[in-house]
């Protein structure tokens, strides 16, 4: 089944066009990756999708519906949710406390409010966090507050995830747990959308891939037929031996 | 336990203070008390519009409104107080949410501007509609309770004891944390589910409503007002001050900030024969630098240092 569906979407900032006339969908289940070269939409695709900025043309459908003009938090509702890609945590708040802002608002069926504690509690014994409850956002190191940006998107139980760069400035071992962990979700039946540019992580986990390059669609297929690409190589990669690896 | 057991001693013993003090003391105190808890309710109303990182000079232009429309229902329309007292609410209510509606897109600074712009349009309306407001004379009317001052207390503290009801509540349900949330990113916040216009403009009707009464009750109070003092933007900076030295997005704060102020004023009123404002000022920047937390910080700090 088609979760998503975003046609024709276009955005421009002042002359530049960060997203012109993309088109692409979503299954349900799958895992999509968005890569491309710096500046070349890709979390502009997610700040429309998630509603933080409006399309200036195209069309959004969501499970069905067409979301094009719906505010974030209404998106967030119906099950869309997302994380960023420098942390954004709620600084005044303790860990529980951003996870229980999402337990609270993030759904359209909210959590009981006697209930709202226990439900952050189980979100952060999922990503390995429940030592760290009690501190304050300040108090984590980054992989910790890379665990802290998905614990919220998955307290609000979203259907469809947006990862945007989780991996960016994390050693390779803590890339593994992170790798380990988004498996999971998916297995849980959540639809993954994930921006990466650690390669590795996309082959392990996308099983299609969508190349951008100056806010169009350069190409998209799994990863070994992206990657073998040429107008891919020149546009992103660059050298053959950073594909080999 | 043995904290929390005296922090509600120390809550007990106010509340029983503020409950006697107008039996126990002359009418100068007397009249001293019900100006400063208005000044509480200001300063705690003001805090409710910060809480949603709103910097609010309306709340000047909210008093005043509060003032003028209790004062010309109960003159012209014959209403009874509590009739003016609700209407004056009303119209607050509606002033707020459109006045909320109109600035959702601007915060920081540019809010502000817009807050204080608000307060200046009303008091030019005050002035060019003599026929209704009595324009530049003022208005009178005939004095709250018959000047009964124990009863005025009453009123106010009344009011007051509302107002700490409804932040007490902010502070403790989900109000709290999607205040927290837009503090620091009203757009993670909104990606995470958070209604962010439904949260300011609710922030920001309560506090219109509260400066709305205590403009209401003022000029009940003080029986006469011109639109130069109702709609005087050092009302709408005193709350903002108070909360701010008090402490801010607490219920204490806010309350305690208007008390030891308003009573430092007094105090240097009286005994300071000239210039005493500039000792004041220079007593609110020391505060400001030493204080940045304000008074309920102090506590804090004592609890960090142990």
């Amino acid at each position: 089944m088609e979760i998503l569906k975003i046609e024709n979407a276009r955005k421009n900032f002042g002359g530049v066009k960060a997203v012109d006339g993309l088109s692409f969908s979503v299954q349900e289940g799958e895992i999509l990756g968005i890569i491309g070269p710096n500046g070349a939409g890709k979390s502009t695709v997610f700040n429309l999708l998630c509603g933080l900025i409006p399309v200036d043309a195209g069309r959004i459908v969501f499970l069905g519906e067409d979301i094009t003009l719906l505010a974030p938090h209404k998106r967030c509702h119906m099950g869309i949710g997302r994380t960023f890609q420098i942390c954004q945590p709620f600084k005044e708040l303790t860990v529980l406390g951003n996870v229980a802002v999402a337990a609270v608002f993030g759904h359209s069926k909210p959590v009981h409010p006697g209930k709202v504690k226990k439900y952050s509690e189980e979100v952060l014994a999922k990503v390995n966090l429940s030592s760290k409850k009690d501190l304050y956002p300040a108090q984590l190191t980054t992989p910790d507050l890379k665990l802290l940006e998905i614990a919220r998107a998955l307290a609000t139980r979203p259907r469809l995830l947006l990862l945007d760069e989780m991996m960016a400035g994390l050693l390779p071992g803590e890339c593994d747990k992170i790798l380990d962990l988004i498996k999971g979700i998916n297995r849980e039946g959540i639809t993954v959308i994930l921006v990466e540019h650690v390669m590795r992580v996309v082959r392990e986990l996308c099983q299609r891939v969508i190349v951008m390059n100056y806010g169009q669609k350069l190409c998209e297929g799994c990863y070994e037929d992206v990657t073998g690409d040429e107008r891919v190589i020149e546009a992103y990669l660059g050298q053959e031996e950073t594909v080999a690896q | 336990m043995k904290k929390y057991s005296l922090k509600y001693i120390l809550v007990a013993a106010a509340a029983i203070l503020a409950v006697i003090f107008p039996f126990i003391t002359g009418e100068y105190y007397r009249h001293l008390a019900i100006l400063t808890l208005m000044y509480a309710v200001l300063a705690l109303s003001w805090d409710f519009a910060a809480r949603a990182e709103l910097v609010s000079f309306a709340h000047t232009g909210f008093f005043g409104l509060g003032a003028y429309t209790s004062a010309v229902t109960f003159l012209k329309l014959d209403f009874p107080l509590y009739l003016s007292f609700t209407v004056a609410v009303l119209l607050t209510i509606v002033v707020a949410i459109a006045l909320g509606y109109l600035t959702l897109r601007l915060s920081g600074i540019y809010f502000a501007i817009a807050s204080l712009a608000f307060s200046e349009v009303l008091l030019v309306v005050a002035l060019q509609l003599p026929k209704v407001t009595g324009g530049a004379m003022g208005i009178s009317v005939p004095s709250l309770f018959g000047g009964m001052r124990v009863y005025c207390y009453g009123l106010i503290l009344g009011i007051l004891a509302l107002a700490v009801v409804v932040s007490l509540y902010l502070e403790r349900s989900h109000f709290h944390l999607a205040f927290s949330a837009m503090r620091t990113s009203p757009s993670v916040a909104s990606v995470l589910g958070v209604n962010t216009v439904r949260y300011r403009l609710s922030s920001f009707t309560l506090s219109a409503i509260f400066s709305c009464l205590a403009g209401a009750f003022y000029v009940h109070y003080t029986t006469t007002t011109i639109p130069y003092e109702a709609f005087n933007l050092n009302i709408g900076v005193a709350s903002m001050v108070m909360a701010v030295l008090g402490g801010l997005y607490s219920t204490v704060g806010p309350v305690l900030g208007a008390i030891v102020l308003k009573i430092i004023e007094e105090y240097m009123r009286v005994t300071i024969p000239y210039g005493y404002m500039i000792i004041y000022g220079l007593l609110l920047v020391a505060g400001i630098l030493f204080l940045p937390k304000g008074l309920v910080g102090v506590q804090n700090k004592w609890k960090f240092l142990k």
